[in-house]
C-alpha cells in the first residue's frame, strides 16, 4: 500500500521537474529550428499533468527545513483543476509560438527554454500542500517567468520586466510578511475550510497581506501598474500565458489561504473581507474604464485582464457557494478567451505588423479563422450567453445575491457597467474587422496551422463548456461544499 | 585539547606575516606557496580548534587586578571561526589570480596574513577588553590593504576608514571600561551578560546609555547608520580585500562584537525593553532600508555591492537587537549565510572588473556570453541573496521574521516590514546587473562574442563557493542546529 502511494507522489514530483529539466536543457543544448523537444515536453507535461490530476490524491511531506518549514505536496480536487488547466494553455500557446519565433530561431529557446521553466514552477504551485511550498513556486515563478518579459531585447522590455520583478517581489514579500506574523501555525497542510487558526486581530492582519500580496499577480488595486506594462512588452505566446495563466496563480494564491488556510468561517463578515471586496470592486471598474480608453490593442487586453480578474478575485472574497463557484467559471473561461484573444493579437502582428484596436479594417476577410476567434473570445468576455463569459457572470451575480448588502449591490452595478465597457472595448474591433466599408487592404493572410489550431481549440471550449457548464460547475460545487 | 593550542591560529598567520615583511619573496611561485601554505596551516589549526574546542580558558596577561587579556572558545567564537577558516582559503586563490598586475604583492599579502591572525583573534577573545584590543588592531591592519592602490582617491578612502573605526572602537571603550567596573569577576563572556547585579543597582540607566553608545561605536565597523559611508568608500580597495574583508572578516568583526556586548556582557534582562534596544533597533531598521535603496541608485558595481552590505548586516543587527535566543540564532544565521553569498558576488563581480576593466553597470551589456560561468553563479548567489527558497538567504530571513513578529512591539513589526521592503529592493539591485549582463538591449551583437574572459585560478573558488551556496540552503536545518546547540 504505501509502495503504491510513494508511486503516485513520484508521478507528482515528476510533473514538476520534467518541464524544469527540459526548461534547463532548453537554456544549455540549443536545438535550433527542430520543433519537436519543445512540443514533446510540453506535451509529456500536460499528460504528467493529467495522470497525476486523476491518480493523486492527499498530502505528502517530504523534508522540513529547520524544523519548522514543512515542503509538503498535496493535492485536492481544487489544485487538480489548476493542474490540468495550466500546463493544457501552455501547450497551445507553445505550439502557436512556434510558427510566432520562425523568424527568430537563433534565440528561440531561451523563450522556450524559460517557458518551461515557469511551467515546471506553476505545476509546483498546483501541487503545493503548504504555504511554505507554495510560496517555494510562487517565487520561483515569477523569476522563471521574469526573462519571457524581457524577450525582445528592448529597452522598453528591459524597464517594463524590472518593474514586472519588482511587483512581483513586492508582492510575495507581502505574503512572507503574513507568513511570518502568523509563524509556523500558518504553515500547517491545507485543509478544505481552513486549519482552525484563532479569531485574532494578527491573523486578519496576515490574511489581508497575503491576500493583497498574492492578488498583486493577479493585478489587482493598489499592485496593478505592472500587468499593463509587462503583458504587452512580452512577445504575443508569452502575453497569452502571462495574462491567461500565470495571474491565476494569484488568484490560486489567494484561494488557498482565504478558503484552505484561514477558512471563511474566520474570515467572513470581517472589516478584512470588506477591504477586499471594495478592491475589487475598484479594480474591475479602473480596469475596463482603462482598456476602454487604450488604442494600442495588446495593453487594451492587458487592462481588460486587470478588470477581469477582479471578477474572479470578487467572487472568491464573497465567500458564498455561488461566488466561488463563479469564480472559478471565470477563472476556466478568462484563461481560454484572454488567452486566446492575445493569440489572436499576436497572429494579428506576426502576420500584418498591426498594433492599434483602430487600424484592423477588413481584418475579418484577411485572417476569417482568427477574428472569428477573436469574435468568439470577445463575446464570451463580454458575457454573451451561451458562451463561458456568461455562466461565469450569472454566477457571480448569484454570489453577490446571496452575500447581500450595500457592497453586494454595487458589486452587481459594478459588473454590469464594466460589462458594457467590455463590449465597448472590444466589440468596435471587431465590426471594423468584418464591415470595414470601402478602403481597406483585402490580401489574405491567414497563419499556418501552428497559430490557427490552438486559437480552435480555445474557441472551441469557450463554446461547447459556455453551452453545458455542467460538468465544471458540477467539480466546483462538491469542491465548494467542504469549504464554505 | 590543551587551551595553549588557541594561541596557534593568532600565531600562525602573524608569524608567518612578519617573516613575509623581513625578507620579501621576489618571485611569484615562492610567494605563492608560501602564502597559500600558511594561509592552509591557519585555516587546519582553526577547524581543529573549531571540532575540539578546549574547555578552559588561556589568559595571556594580566595589566590590573580588572583588566586582562585571555582567550577562550565557546560556541559563538567557533561559528566566526569556522566563517573565517572556510573563506580565507578560497579568498587567497582569487587574490593570487586578481593581484598578478598588481604593485606590492609583498606588502598586500603580508597584510593580508596579519589580518586572518588578528580575525582569529576576536574570535578568541574572551573578554570584552581583548575584543576590544584586536579590534583596534584589525583597523591598523586592514588599513594598508584599503589604501593598496596609493592614489588620491585610495588614501582618501583609508584615512576615513581610520576615522570612523577608531572613533566608533573609542565609543566602544567606554564599555569596556564599564564593564570591567561593574561586572562580577572574572568578567569573561557569558551568554546572559557579567553584569554583577549589586554594583549596578540604581545605576541602570547609566548603564543603559553606556550601551546604546557602546552598540553605535562597535556598529561602526558593522556600518549602521549614521556612520556607513566608509564601507562604500572603502570599496576602492582591490577586490579580495573588499570580498573578505569588507563583506565577511571586518564587518562580520562588528557585528560580533554587538553580538558580544549584547548578549555575552550586558546581558538582554538589562536592556530588552528599553530605549537601550528601541534606539539600535530603530537604526537598523533604517539601515537595511537605506542600504538596499542606496545599492539601487549606485551604478559603479562593487559600490553597489557595498551598500547591500550595509543593508544586510542590519539585518543581523535587527537580530541581535531583538534580544531573545531566537534573534540571537536567526542574527548568526545571516551571519554566516551572508557571508559565504557576498562573497562569491564579489568575486564574480572583481572578476568581471579585472578580466574586463569594465566596473559600472553600463558596460556590461551583454558580457554574459563571454563570461557565462561568473554570471551564473554570479545569478545563483543573488538570488539567495534576494532570498528564494531553497537558497539560504530565505532561511536565515525567514529566521529573523519570525524573531522580529514575535516580540510583538511596533518596532519589531517595523522591523520585519524592513526586511520585506529591503528584499524587494534587493530583487532590482540584483537582477539589473544580470539583466544587462544576459540580455543586452538590441540582442547579442557580433563583438559581444568572443573568446572567455574567464580563467580557472579565479574561477574554481567562485564556484566551488557557489555550490557551498546551494549545499547551505539545502542543508539549512543541519546548519542551525550547528548554530543552535553551539549558542546555546
Amino acid at each position: 500500500m504505501t509502495g503504491v502511494r510513494s508511486m503516485k507522489w513520484i508521478l507528482a514530483v515528476l510533473v514538476v521537474l520534467v518541464p524544469v529539466l527540459s526548461g534547463i536543457l532548453l537554456l544549455i543544448f540549443h536545438p535550433g529550428k527542430s520543433a519537436r523537444p519543445v512540443i514533446a515536453a510540453a506535451a509529456l507535461t500536460l499528460v504528467l499533468a493529467v495522470g497525476t490530476a486523476v491518480t493523486v490524491r492527499g498530502s505528502f511531506t517530504a523534508a522540513t527545513f529547520m524544523g519548522q518549514l514543512p515542503l509538503t505536496l498535496g493535492l485536492d480536487l481544487f489544485g487538480a483543476f489548476f493542474l490540468v488547466l495550466i500546463p493544457a494553455i501552455f501547450l497551445l500557446s507553445v505550439v502557436f509560438a512556434l510558427e510566432y519565433t520562425e523568424y527568430d530561431v537563433r534565440k528561440r529557446h531561451v523563450f522556450f527554454g524559460f517557458t518551461m521553466l515557469t511551467l515546471g514552477a506553476m505545476c509546483g504551485l498546483c501541487l503545493a500542500g503548504n504555504l511554505f511550498t507554495f510560496y517555494l513556486f510562487f517565487e520561483a515563478m515569477s523569476f522563471a517567468s521574469f526573462p519571457l518579459v524581457l524577450y525582445s531585447y528592448t529597452a522598453a522590455a528591459r524597464g517594463a520586466a524590472v518593474k514586472y520583478l519588482g511587483f512581483s517581489v513586492f508582492g510575495a514579500g507581502l505574503v512572507l510578511a503574513g507568513m511570518m506574523l502568523c509563524g509556523t501555525a500558518g504553515l500547517q497542510t491545507f485543509a478544505p475550510g481552513g486549519v482552525g487558526l484563532g479569531k485574532d486581530p494578527l491573523h486578519l492582519a496576515a490574511w489581508l497581506l497575503m491576500a493583497v500580496g498574492f492578488a498583486c499577480k493577479a493585478g489587482m488595486y493598489p499592485l496593478s501598474a505592472w500587468l499593463p506594462t509587462a503583458h504587452p512588452e512580452a512577445p504575443a505566446p508569452a502575453s497569452a500565458m502571462l495574462s491567461g495563466v500565470i495571474t491565476k496563480a494569484g488568484v490560486l494564491g489567494v484561494a488557498r489561504t482565504t478558503l484552505f488556510l484561514f477558512g471563511a468561517q474566520l474570515l467572513a463578515g470581517t472589516g478584512a473581507q470588506q477591504i477586499m471586496l471594495v478592491l475589487t470592486l475598484i479594480t474591475i471598474f479602473i480596469g475596463s474604464m482603462l482598456a476602454y480608453k487604450e488604442p494600442l490593442l495588446k495593453k487594451r487586453l492587458a487592462y481588460s485582464s486587470v478588470s477581469q480578474l477582479s471578477y474572479v478575485l470578487f467572487g472568491l472574497m464573497l465567500m458564498t457557494p455561488a461566488g466561488f463557484t463563479g469564480a472559478m467559471l471565470q477563472v476556466l473561461f478568462h484563461a481560454c478567451a484572454k488567452t486566446g484573444l492575445f493569440l489572436c493579437a499576436g497572429a494579428i502582428i506576426h502576420k500584418s505588423g498591426l498594433l492599434r484596436a483602430g487600424e484592423l479594417h477588413g481584418m475579418g476577410r484577411r485572417m476569417p479563422v482568427t477574428m472569428g476567434c477573436f469574435a468568439l473570445f470577445s463575446l464570451s468576455l463580454v458575457g454573451i450567453p451561451p458562451l463561458g463569459g456568461f455562466d461565469a457572470k450569472w454566477s457571480l451575480a448569484m454570489g453577490a445575491l446571496e452575500y447581500g448588502g450595500v457592497l453586494a449591490a454595487a458589486g452587481i452595478v459594478v459588473l454590469l457597467v464594466s460589462a458594457l465597457l467590455t463590449a465597448g472595448y472590444l466589440l468596435p474591433i471587431i465590426s471594423i474587422a468584418f464591415f470595414p466599408g470601402e478602403d481597406f487592404a483585402s490580401k489574405k493572410c491567414e497563419p499556418g496551422r501552428y497559430m490557427t489550431l490552438p486559437l480552435t481549440v480555445l474557441a472551441a471550449v469557450v463554446l461547447v463548456f459556455g453551452a453545458f457548464p455542467g460538468v465544471f460547475s458540477g467539480i466546483f460545487d462538491a469542491v465548494c461544499a467542504a469549504l464554505l | 585539547m590543551s587551551a595553549f593550542f588557541m594561541l596557534l591560529p593568532v600565531l600562525i598567520p602573524c608569524a608567518a606575516a612578519c617573516l613575509m615583511g623581513a625578507r620579501p619573496l621576489r618571485d611569484k611561485k615562492p610567494r605563492r606557496i608560501f602564502v597559500l601554505t600558511a594561509v592552509l596551516l591557519t585555516s587546519a589549526a582553526v577547524l581543529l580548534l573549531v571540532l575540539f574546542p578546549p574547555a578552559g580558558r588561556l589568559p595571556l596577561l594580566t595589566l590590573f587586578e580588572r583588566a586582562r587579556l585571555e582567550f577562550a572558545a565557546d560556541g559563538m567564537s567557533r561559528i566566526f571561526l569556522c566563517i573565517i577558516a572556510l573563506l580565507w582559503p578560497p579568498t587567497t586563490l582569487y587574490a593570487f589570480d586578481y593581484m598578478e598586475h598588481e604593485e606590492n604583492k609583498n606588502r598586500f599579502f603580508a597584510f593580508f596574513l596579519l589580518s586572518y591572525g588578528i580575525t582569529a583573534g576576536i574570535a578568541l577573545a574572551g573578554n570584552l577588553l581583548t575584543l576590544y584590543l584586536f579590534f583596534e588592531l584589525l583597523t591598523l591592519a586592514t588599513m594598508p590593504l584599503v589604501m593598496h592602490e596609493g592614489d588620491d582617491r585610495a588614501r582618501f578612502a583609508g584615512k576615513r576608514y581610520l576615522l570612523f573605526s577608531m572613533s566608533g572602537a573609542a565609543l566602544g571603550f567606554i564599555a569596556v571600561v564599564f564593564i570591567s567596573a561593574c561586572g562580577s569577576a572574572p568578567m569573561a563572556f557569558a551568554l546572559g551578560g557579567v553584569l554583577d547585579p549589586e554594583k549596578i543597582a540604581g545605576h541602570e540607566t547609566l548603564l543603559r546609555t553606556v550601551f546604546t553608545i557602546a552598540f553605535f561605536g562597535f556598529g561602526v565597523k558593522a556600518a549602521l547608520l549614521p556612520m556607513s559611508a566608509w564601507l562604500p568608500a572603502a570599496s576602492v580597495a582591490p577586490t579580495p580585500v573588499t570580498a573578505l574583508l569588507h563583506a565577511v572578516a571586518v564587518v562580520k568583526a562588528g557585528a560580533f562584537a554587538c553580538i558580544r556586548l549584547t548578549y555575552y556582557s550586558f546581558g538582554t534582562e538589562l536592556l530588552s525593553g528599553t530605549f537601550a534596544q528601541y534606539i539600535p533597533q530603530a537604526a537598523a531598521a533604517a539601515t537595511v532600508v537605506a542600504g538596499s535603496f542606496l545599492a539601487l541608485r549606485q551604478n559603479h558595481l562593487k559600490r553597489r555591492l557595498a551598500w547591500s552590505t550595509v543593508s544586510n548586516l542590519s539585518y543581523i543587527l535587527i537580530g541581535v537587537t531583538a534580544m531573545t535566543p531566537a534573534g540571537l540564532a536567526a542574527g548568526t544565521m545571516h551571519m554566516v549565510y551572508h557571508a559565504f553569498v557576498k562573497i562569491t558576488l564579489f568575486f564574480c563581480v572583481g572578476a568581471v572588473m579585472v578580466k574586463t576593466g569594465n566596473d559600472y553597470l553600463d558596460q556590461i551589456e551583454g558580457l554574459a556570453k563571454r563570461m557565462p560561468v561568473t554570471f551564473a553563479c554570479f545569478t545563483v548567489a543573488g538570488l539567495a541573496l534576494i532570498g528564494l527558497p531553497p537558497l539560504p538567504g530565505f532561511f536565515s530571513k525567514w529566521l529573523l521574521g519570525t524573531a522580529a513578529a514575535a516580540l510583538d512591539t511596533p518596532l519589531g513589526y517595523i522591523s520585519m516590514g524592513a526586511l520585506i521592503v529591503s528584499a524587494t529592493l534587493t530583487a532590482l539591485y540584483i537582477i539589473t546587473p544580470i539583466t544587462s549582463a544576459c540580455f543586452p538591449i538590441g540582442g547579442h551583437s557580433a563583438d559581444m562574442y568572443g573568446p572567455s574572459h574567464e580563467t580557472r585560478l579565479m574561477g574554481t573558488p567562485i564556484v566551488v563557493l557557489t555550490v557551498c551556496i546551494v549545499l547551505l540552503g539545502l542543508c539549512s536545518g543541519t546548519v542551525y542546529g550547528i548554530i543552535t546547540g553551539w549558542l546555546m
